[in-house]
């Protein structure tokens, strides 16, 4: 069992960033899905900005979310990368307190 | 039995019970992801036999809607095919009620098969604990 604070709180910050790249996950997917309903409507399209309801046009709900699309999985991707290095450092870790051992 | 493999065994012991500590606290936010799906698919049941009703009946009639903090006012429905739905990321489409329904409809499809999905993983987590089980109390058999 390694209880070492280093590999301790790797683990913890391993735990936040994923909780963090689920939740940029699922604000990617609903993009993704107000984008795919988008397409297939025909009717009117609003906006929800600070609880109030404000019509907008077609062109600029896709702008819009085209732009929340990258910057989301600009995000997930950074994320996933981060989330790999430090996986790799916790399994050096974790090979380094078993040898020890 | 050497100090050594004594040793070993314990080393062997720890791992499989930190592995299954692991996959029991995985199967378990398996199981609360599985209750909020539940509930999200019994929420939008419901609000699919709302719409039925006010298809059917809602018409002109004059109905209490609810401002929140159990306080409602009085308004009427002046058109049943004049809906808003959210969909996601700040965005709200205009609807008639028949495509309100069929929406509902898609969303209860997709979770239904995201639950099927997650209590596939959680049955596979159930066999690893099995497995894990096993190979511990052989563990502790061969070290009486």
């Amino acid at each position: 069992m390694i209880n070492s604070y280093k590999f301790l709180e790797a683990r913890e910050k391993l735990r936040i960033l994923r909780d963090t790249l689920s939740r940029y996950e699922i604000k990617l997917a609903e993009v993704e899905n107000a984008r795919e309903v988008l397409e297939r409507t025909d009717g009117k399209v609003y906006r929800v900005i600070g609880g109030l309801i404000f019509e907008i046009d077609r062109d600029e709900a896709k702008a819009y979310l085209e732009k929340s699309e990258l910057a989301f999985k600009s995000q997930v991707e950074k994320l996933k990368k981060e989330i790999e290095k430090l996986t790799s450092e916790l399994r050096k870790l974790e090979a380094k307190a078993v040898g020890g051992a | 039995m050497s100090e050594e493999v004594k040793e070993v065994g314990k080393k062997r012991m720890e791992e499989l019970q930190d592995e299954l500590r692991s996959i029991l606290g995985e199967i378990e936010y398996l199981r609360e992801q599985i209750a909020t799906v539940d509930a999200m698919i019994s929420d939008l049941r419901a609000v699919d036999s709302t719409l039925t009703y006010i298809k059917e009946k809602g018409e002109g009639r004059s109905i209490y809607i609810p401002l929140g903090s159990g306080i409602a006012i009085r308004g009427k429905i002046e058109n049943v095919n004049d809906l808003i739905m959210d969909v996601g990321a700040g965005i709200v489409i205009g609807a008639n009620i028949d495509e309100v329904k069929e929406e509902i409809e898609r969303r209860i499809d997709k979770l239904m098969n995201l639950r099927l999905t997650l209590l596939r993983s959680v049955e596979e987590d159930s066999r690893k604990v099995n497995r894990l089980l096993e190979e511990i109390r052989k563990l502790g058999g061969r070290k009486e």
